[in-house]
């Protein structure tokens, strides 16, 4: 059988399944519920993807949700989320032009640096799984704790950085090279936990509305989000690796960003009740 | 001296009222429904704000408007309960008591209702409404018709002289510490008592004033004080011989028999400082100053009908059998029938409520909780001290053979009575996996000497230390070894012992862990129940939204409304979810049949809640077992909802907070210190009322508003809960395989 066929056979029964058991147990028999959340992060310390930043701007990220209420006490979702952030190199890497290697200060001799000035923006696209645990309430209703995880995947753009490369060329003049980084070059992938707390209203028996907040941890880089991203390494370095690192650097700043941004985010959602 | 001639009195006045009470049946409502039992307490509480008078002060003013509101709804709330008895024999020979104590004054009778209350308490109580209630236990003690009608003369007064109200008011009075009472700040309650004192005598001289217009006996006057004076009696002191229980081989021990019982106190004239009503003393000087010079010549101690008093004296004593039992009262209702029984040596009821009884205090004696439904012998007096002394002594054991040899022995001789069925089948179950007795310890057949006859066992020689220990333990519990022998030629008797040692052996073996329950638990709370039930029928639905930021009046008038909303909700989510759905509404009562039902329900679930985690048929059983097939549907459930709505203060924490975190502890702040406080409670209670099992309890406490999504929700899982079917719930496999058998 091929894929597609599996695919739809799949979809086939899921669909069977939800209508089969409409009576049992959810919301008046109804235990699908599509949403659409946004959710809003603080940019208080990062900028947003303007570059703004401060204590009442804030990222914003939607999230596409499918939600079916398993037991009384129970459900689980998929979700589909997209943001886009701000992010500010907040290094200049340098590398020691051969011609210099031997003098005992760098005095005339400049070292080969890389600049960056502007802002980048790193474009998240993630997919997750969740699990609604209703203590009180049954499911699709009330208060709920929010476990999951999720996958994101994070490429910068850079057309608005500009890159820029200034080396000696000897009799004291320098050259200044622009050159650029493509996004899949940089591009990461996390996989994160999630935990959270959420309030969930049904409006006219069709509508639903959730209120929430929401936390990210990605347990390999638990500290990321508080680390400098500059290294020693880079600044002694030698060769012709300047650009690769520069490249890791990026990943690196990329993951710190992102583990800013989905460290608090507050939900608010709007969805359908289905089926 | 006193006291013997009052006894003596009431035997011989006991053997005249020997009445045919063969087919004795608990007693219900009759006719049609009174008005007022259907009239909206709101609008009955609006009526009586509207005539508040507004010449007196502004704070009195307010504590009557209190009480209109209170008052009603405290007996509204006892009209829809079911504990009342209207149209029935005994209400309606009240009222013709009344209709003669009040001969001279037709237009203060026409405002009066009489209504007989199901309490075992001796009591009577008048509302300002003019509805009057006598109590069950009353009507069980008096002796005749006249000191009914001194009683209803004093009630009359309270009536009259709209004495609940004043009460109430002085007492507001008293809290306050407005005008005579500004000094008395460390005496409130002593000063409420001493107001009542002085309402009560004032009952007593102007009812006496009522009483006077009649022909009724002078005497009685005097006498009914007796009543209320040994009111914590039973209905008769007369001698319990505990060999009752006794035949054949099976004689209870003589230890069980209490040799000195106390005596009954006579005291009249106590300290009554703490008491609502002035000490007897008092009450009987009062009066003897009142009727002093009075002629009692021509006067009479029955009117209405001395057959007719006899009558609802027998019909009230027999009734409180089943209150006491109802009321888990297992000592006074097995002493009441054994009163009783002495007149009625067959009566059938009479023995069931006996065979109940024991039954009852054998599954409680198992569990260790008898202290829980049998007086403390030691706060008893008289006679009937020797039943509570005899059971709180009797071991498990011996109580358990006990409880199964009456009921088998009286299941022999009354056929085709399934509560009596159930329960005496129960008990051998009971008997060999709870009460440590074993199949074994039970003879099939007596001891025969050399000529065939009955004889006891005798020693015959040397002994080991084990025989002697055997024997120990054989000759303590000799009377119990050929209890069942006669039984043990009962088949079904015989098998069901077989069964119950067979599964005292395989239940020995398969204890349940604590660590499996908890997951059973946790699995339940997640599943939740399928019980596949496809009929039910809702017991007075119940709604209650307290909204402490409006008035009172404003809360019932909300609930009542919100209460239809909740019938109606119900009823929609039912059929949603597929099931017939019948509601036994206490709002608005269609008949006198469904009131009686609705009675009977409260009282199955009433005692099954007292029951608690004891497994034990409900009593009740015996009467609810005809409301299955009248419903056609074993399944009853009980249902409601509680709300309280109420503003925070200001919680300046959460402020604080807010300003430290500023920017992300802010809206928590913001939104703890303003959003208003609410809690909703609801429940759902599905019962097989032929049986014991509860097989739902859904209790839902959040601290959230009851939104309209959040009824819906709640609702309609619990009917999807009784619908579903996927998967038999294990407590329905277990009460189908019960009853397939």
């Amino acid at each position: 059988m091929k894929a597609k066929e599996i695919v739809l056979v799949a979809i086939f029964i899921f669909t069977i399944n939800l209508v089969a058991a409409q009576q049992a147990p959810g919301y008046l028999g109804k235990r699908l519920v599509l949403s659409y959340t946004p959710k809003f992060m603080l940019s208080a310390f990062n900028p947003n993807k303007n570059g703004e930043q401060g204590f009442t701007t804030f990222n914003y990220a939607h999230r596409f949700s499918l939600d079916f209420a398993a037991n009384r006490k129970i459900s689980y979702g998929v979700a589909f989320e997209m943001y886009s952030t701000g992010m500010e190199p907040e290094f200049t890497l340098y590398k020691h032009h051969p011609a210099s290697d031997h003098s005992s200060s760098w005095g005339s001799d400049y070292p080969e640096s890389y600049y960056y000035e502007g802002y980048g923006r790193l474009n998240v696209k993630g997919v997750s799984l969740y699990r609604y645990k209703y203590k009180k309430g049954i499911a699709p209703l009330g208060k709920h704790s929010i476990l999951g995880v999720k996958l994101l995947y994070a490429s910068m753009d850079f057309s608005d950085l500009e890159f820029s490369n200034t080396y000696y060329i000897g009799s004291g003049s320098h050259q200044k090279d622009y050159y650029n980084l493509s996004s899949s070059e940089t591009s990461v992938m996390q996989l994160g936990f999630v935990w959270g707390y959420g309030v969930n209203r049904i409006v006219a028996d069709k509508v639903t509305l959730r209120l929430g907040v929401e936390s990210t941890l990605f347990p390999l880089k638990l500290f990321s989000m508080f680390q400098s991203v500059e290294d020693d390494d880079y600044y002694l370095n030698y060769g012709e690796t300047s650009l690769s690192k520069a490249k890791e650097l990026f990943q690196k700043q990329a993951i710190k960003r992102m583990a800013q941004v989905e460290a608090f985010n507050i939900t608010l959602g709007i969805g359908f009740l289905a089926y | 001296m006193r006291i013997r001639l009052f006894f003596s009195l009431l035997i011989s006045i006991s053997s005249v009222s020997a009445q045919d009470m063969s087919n004795f049946e608990i007693l219900k409502s009759k006719g049609d429904v009174p008005n007022e039992f259907n009239k909206s307490s709101a609008l009955k509480v609006k009526e009586d704000i509207k005539a508040v008078s507004k010449e007196q002060n502004r704070t009195d003013q307010k504590a009557e408007k209190l009480f209109a509101l209170e008052s009603n709804y405290l007996i509204d709330g006892m009209l829809e309960s079911g504990m009342v008895l209207y149209n029935d024999e005994l209400s309606s020979y009240v009222s013709r008591v009344a209709d003669e104590v009040l001969k001279v004054n037709k237009e203060l009778r026409s405002n009066l209702r009489f209504y007989v209350l199901k309490s075992q308490a001796v009591n009577a109580f008048a509302t300002d409404r003019g509805t009057i209630f006598i109590t069950i236990g009353l009507l069980a003690q008096i002796e005749n018709e006249a000191q009914l009608a001194f009683v209803l003369s004093h009630e009359i007064v309270h009536f009259q002289n709209k004495h609940a109200k004043t009460g109430f008011v002085e007492n507001k009075r008293i809290e306050q510490g407005r005008g005579e009472y500004k000094r008395t700040r460390w005496n409130k309650e002593i000063s409420k008592n001493k107001y009542s004192k002085e309402l009560e005598l004032e009952a007593d001289i102007e009812g006496v004033k009522i009483y006077l217009d009649t022909k009724y006996s002078l005497k009685e006057v005097s006498s009914v004080f007796n009543v209320l004076q040994y009111a914590h009696l039973p209905i008769e002191d007369i001698a319990f011989d505990s060999t009752y229980f006794n035949n054949g081989f099976f004689v209870l021990p003589e230890n069980l028999n209490k040799k000195e019982i106390k005596a009954i106190q006579a005291i009249d004239d106590e300290d009554d400082e703490s008491h609502t009503h002035p000490n007897i003393n008092k009450r009987r000087a009062v009066m003897s100053d009142e009727l002093e010079g009075k002629s009692n010549e021509g006067r009479l101690d029955f009117i209405v009908s001395e057959k007719d008093f006899y009558r609802i004296q027998s019909l009230a004593r027999f009734e409180l059998s089943y209150l006491y039992t109802k009321d888990r009262m297992y000592g006074e209702a097995i002493y009441n029938s054994y009163v009783l029984l002495k007149k009625s040596p067959n009566n059938e009821f009479l023995k069931i409520n006996i065979a109940y009884s024991l039954y009852a205090l054998s599954k409680y004696k198992n569990e260790g909780k008898i202290h829980s439904v049998l007086t403390d012998y030691d706060d008893v007096e008289g006679e009937s001290q020797r039943v509570y002394y005899l059971f709180d002594e009797m071991d498990k054991k011996t109580l358990n053979t006990l409880a199964v040899k009456y009921l088998w022995e009286l299941k022999s001789t009354i056929k085709e009575n399934t509560f009596l069925d159930a329960v005496a089948k129960n008990a051998v179950k009971e008997l060999l996996l709870e009460s440590g007795a074993r199949k074994s310890d039970y003879r099939k057949k007596y001891p025969e000497n050399k000529d065939g006859n009955i004889a006891v066992e005798t020693d015959d020689g040397e002994e080991s230390k084990y025989d002697k220990i055997v024997k120990i333990k054989d000759d303590s519990e000799g009377y119990l070894k050929y209890a069942f022998v006669d039984l043990f030629k009962n088949e079904e008797f015989a098998d069901l012992m077989s069964k119950y040692e067979k599964e005292y052996v395989k239940e020995a073996k398969g204890v349940k862990t604590d660590k499996e329950e908890r997951v059973e638990h946790k699995k339940l709370e997640k599943k939740g129940q399928a019980l596949g039930i496809e009929k039910i029928v809702m017991v007075a639905p119940d709604y209650k939204k307290y909204d402490l930021g409006k008035k009172v009046i404003t809360q019932h008038e909300y609930s009542e409304y919100k209460k239809e909303d909740f019938v109606k909700l119900n009823q929609f989510c039912a059929e949603k979810r597929g099931i017939e759905l019948e509601i036994l509404s206490n709002t608005y009562f269609e008949s006198t049949d469904q009131y009686n039902d609705i009675s009977l329900l409260t009282d199955w679930m009433d005692e099954r809640f007292d029951h608690k985690n004891v497994r034990i048929l409900p009593y009740c059983k015996m009467y609810t077992d005809e409301l299955a097939t009248k419903y056609n549907t074993k399944y009853f459930g009980w249902t409601g909802m509680y709300a309280i709505h109420a503003q925070k203060n200001i919680q300046w924490g959460y402020l604080a907070l807010a300003c430290i975190y500023y920017g992300i502890g802010i809206p928590i702040g913001i939104y703890q210190v303003l959003t208003p406080e609410n809690h909703t409670f609801y429940y759902t209670y599905v019962a097989n009322v032929t049986n014991y099992n509860l097989l739902m309890a859904k209790e839902d406490y959040v601290k959230i508003k009851d939104n309209k999504d959040l009824m819906k929700s709640y609702v309609y899982d619990s009917y999807n809960q009784i619908k579903s079917s996927k998967k038999p719930s294990k407590k329905l496999s277990e009460e189908l395989s019960e009853e397939s058998k």
